[in-house]
């Protein structure tokens, strides 16, 4: 039964997904080409290891390791503060080099995309594993980075493909082969299967993405809700979830959430945190011209045990100021002193087109509408001096205390060294090589 | 107990009682109704511990006594009964025999001593109004009531009463916060001024006890400390009232409006409905472009399409253009009465005042949105 064909055409659709190597490692090693095929480390600020070069890896170096432990795997590793504004760089060029091989691709994180090549072996001249060859090829010769793809009939087959080998490793899965690769792969590694997912198949002897995916259709329907029963028909080579092209524009919610490190117990500094997230939160809703209806606050201490609470507004918002008076009420029924906290966030949701605003009898319209100039005037000055350029009160801790200790000494090489005309917060959307002579 | 009753008689006030009952299941024996009877007849008693309705029905009474059964179960079974005569008997575990034609039924039932008693609410200083303008007032002002609003004390109306020259004043009062709706009426009553809250839940009860038969008597309203009370021959319906301070919703009502417009209610009415077809659906925004002689109604959604229409209105003044939730102001033209109707305008920003023409004792208030 192990050999029976899950599908027997080869490629009713094709559906890359494409992976970039130790991405944040690479494009260190891309910019400083004297770092190439030495172990690299980004995360210096954090104190944790964010990303390491298969060099690196190679040591035993893994993500999320302590810096201080790193030395002693690896103590010749170069370590480097991460330069999260040259990662997007390299990641816009990436997805524009896709663009030249399918319009239909979609941007799913910094460093993967998925490519909808169905139909492209015609005006290609070749078979599709030429034309993931050459889009590998191509980024790594002007990017100078490598990347793994998966080709097969769905995306989550896909993405089982561009994870089988790694690096710069081109895995093709046709239909007839869709069961040599599930056959030995714990159920739990597929693509949206979680822990709890996968304990519960484990129950009724599913243990790997192939017994899933023999698994009866009856079985399916009784025991699974809707994610998982499209992943299992993604399994099986019908291909369910479409690579949508268009960037986001729409959006059910919006959350902003940020780490600091070492954990903080002083009460200002964290509740300074989580109002520079809801300025960031209700930054991007302005944007995208919405205003929630609810919002979420939560704490995480340093033991990872969050706690957070939800709260109504009366009337749909994007403007912090209108929203820090509870914010407070939701901090303080959160926050417990002489307690570590080590990251905040806050999620706005319920949100509603900001145009569409029901004006309300017992509060004052006429100082709703000036909120609203106000913040018209903060974001125009946003996007002529940088964000953050006119900020809250409440969150200015954040801007006299660094987001990491030691982030002062641990400046990305873009930061400090400027071109002319480029200031702190603006520069030339270029990444910047570097090369020792 | 044991009695016979007519199958129209006993469907009567079942029906009463189904929106009484506790659906959420807190306490089993709240979504239970008590049926009691003695020589005189049978009642029907059923309550959430904040409503309490209690019916008296015409009954042929062998044997006195009372049972606590399912009310949804009881009316689903005497909705279906084939023959018009129903015999009710209780039988031992508290459960009951119901008998029609050669269906038999055996409901189980609850020790009818756990039942819980409705408030006693002394009955003096009862106000007489007439059934039809109580249903009127209700109407006219529950639809801009809250709806599990955090402000609790939105999700009731507002009763105020007080002492006119020509005998009582009862003021009624609903409002979420974005529109709000007063109604006054004068009945012929004396009683010292005096205001309370009275929950959503039991003012549709109400409603619809009201709008059985319009040709019925008056109603009689009592309160006390905590409780409001309605009565009529053979009908009681007790409710809690809701604990807090209402908004000052006086300052909110526009006085000073000086853009008038007089326009059939049938007209706008029909307009705003086809208007809003194409509406935001999470919005419902309709656009309102006022000018001499003329409204223009329009809506825009780019991923649907647009809608414009004009009507002819009574208007001099200068130029405006104002949003509103298109639901909101068909919920007003539905609470009109009156053929024409006159809306007060001041800017897009401030409340827009409806009235009935010719007449300042029902005002609506709707605050725009923006467009």
């Amino acid at each position: 039964m192990n050999d029976q064909f899950l599908s027997l055409s080869s490629w009713p659709r094709a559906i890359l997904h494409l992976d970039a190597d130790a991405f944040f490692a690479s494009c260190e090693q891309a910019i400083h080409p004297e770092l190439k095929g030495r172990p690299v480390i980004t995360g210096k600020e954090r104190g944790i290891v964010a990303a390491a070069s298969y060099e690196a890896k190679a040591k035993g170096v893994q993500r999320g390791v302590r810096l201080s432990d790193v030395k002693k795997l690896c103590p010749d590793a170069v370590i480097l503060p991460s330069d999260y504004e040259t990662y997007s760089l390299f990641s816009v060029r990436m997805f524009e080099i896709l663009r030249r091989f399918s319009p239909d691709v979609e941007e799913y994180s910094i460093d993967e995309a998925f490519v909808d090549l169905t139909g492209l072996r015609r005006s290609f001249h070749g078979p599709y594993e030429e034309i993931a060859r050459e889009m590998q090829e191509t980024i790594e010769r002007e990017l100078g980075i490598t990347v793994s793809v998966g080709v097969s009939l769905s995306k989550v087959l896909a993405k089982i493909g561009s994870k089988h080998k790694k690096p710069a490793g081109i895995t093709m899965i046709p239909g007839r082969e869709i069961h040599l690769f599930l056959r030995d792969l714990p159920v739990e590694k597929v693509w949206g299967i979680g822990p709890n997912t996968a304990a519960f198949l484990n129950k009724h002897n599913i243990r790997t993405a192939l017994q899933f995916a023999r698994a009866d259709e009856r079985f399916v329907e009784q025991n699974l809700s809707k994610p998982y029963r499209e992943i299992w028909h993604e399994l099986n080579g019908r291909s369910v979830y479409p690579v949508t092209v268009e960037t986001k524009d729409r959006y059910q919610s919006i959350s902003k959430a940020k780490t600091f490190t070492p954990a903080s117990m002083d009460e200002a500094f964290v509740f300074a945190q989580i109002a520079k997230n809801l300025e960031n939160a209700c930054i991007k809703a302005r944007r995208y011209r919405l205003a929630a209806t609810r919002l979420i606050v939560f704490l995480r201490q340093q033991d990872y045990t969050s706690s957070g609470v939800e709260l109504k507004l009366t009337r749909p918002t994007a403007y912090p100021a209108e929203l820090f008076g509870l914010l407070r009420d939701g901090f303080q029924r959160l926050f417990r002193p002489r307690t570590p906290y080590r990251q905040t966030g806050v999620v706005l949701c319920g949100l509603v087109p900001e145009s569409g605003i029901q004006y309300t009898l017992f509060e004052d319209t006429a100082r709703i509408e000036k909120m609203s100039r106000v913040y018209t005037a903060v974001d125009e000055v946003s996007k002529k001096f940088g964000k953050h350029t006119i900020q809250h009160a409440a969150s200015l801790a954040t801007k006299l205390q660094a987001q990491h200790e030691g982030e002062r000494g641990d400046v990305p090489l873009r930061k400090t060294g400027l071109f002319k005309g480029e200031s702190k917060r603006q520069r030339l959307g270029l990444p910047v090589l570097n090369i020792k002579v | 107990m044991k009695l016979r009753i007519k199958k129209d008689e006993i469907l009567r006030g079942l029906q009463r009682i189904q929106g009484v009952v506790d659906k959420k299941n807190t306490m089993p024996i709240l979504s239970n109704m008590l049926l009691s009877a003695d020589t005189k007849g049978v009642e029907i008693v059923a309550t959430d511990l904040e409503i309490g309705l209690r019916g008296r029905y015409v009954a042929d009474v062998e044997q006195p006594g009372a049972v606590t059964v399912s009310a949804k179960k009881m009316y689903e079974i005497v909705r279906e009964l084939p023959s018009e005569d129903i015999q009710i008997r209780a039988e031992e575990n508290n459960s009951v025999k119901i008998v029609s034609g050669q269906s038999q039924f055996k409901l189980v039932g609850l020790p009818k001593e756990e039942y819980p008693s409705m408030p006693d609410v002394a009955e003096e200083g009862m106000i007489s109004i007439a059934g039809e303008t109580l249903r009127d007032m209700i109407r006219k002002t529950i639809y801009a009531s809250g709806e599990n609003d955090a402000r609790y004390v939105l999700n009731g109306l507002f009763l105020h009463l007080s002492p006119a020259k020509s005998g009582l004043n009862i003021r009624m009062v609903g409002t979420d916060g974005h529109r709000l709706s007063l109604i006054d009426r004068t009945v012929d009553a004396t009683h010292k001024e005096e205001s309370v809250i009275i929950p959503k839940k039991a003012m549709l009860e109400l409603r619809r006890l009201l709008e059985e038969d319009a040709s019925q008597e008056g109603f009689q309203i009592g309160l006390s400390k905590n409780h409001a009370l309605f009565k009529r021959d053979g009908l009681v319906m007790v409710s809690k009232l809701i604990d807090g301070n209402y908004p000052n919703y006086q300052q909110v009502i526009p006085a000073k409006n000086t853009k008038l417009v007089a326009v059939s209610r049938d007209l706008f009415t029909h307009a705003v409905k086809r208007v809003s077809i194409l509406s935001k659906e999470k919005t419902n925004a309709v656009k309102l472009q006022l000018e001499k002689g003329t409204l223009l109604l329009s809506t825009n959604n780019p991923e649907v399409g647009e809608a414009n229409e004009e009507i002819a209105v009574d208007y001099q003044g200068d130029g405006l253009t104002i949003g509103f939730n298109s639901r909101y102001l068909l919920d007003v033209l539905m609470a009109m009465d009156t053929p024409t109707i006159t809306l007060e305008l001041h800017d897009p920003l401030s409340p827009c005042l409806v009235k009935e023409e010719g007449s300042d004792s029902y005002r609506c208030v709707v605050m725009p949105m923006r467009v």
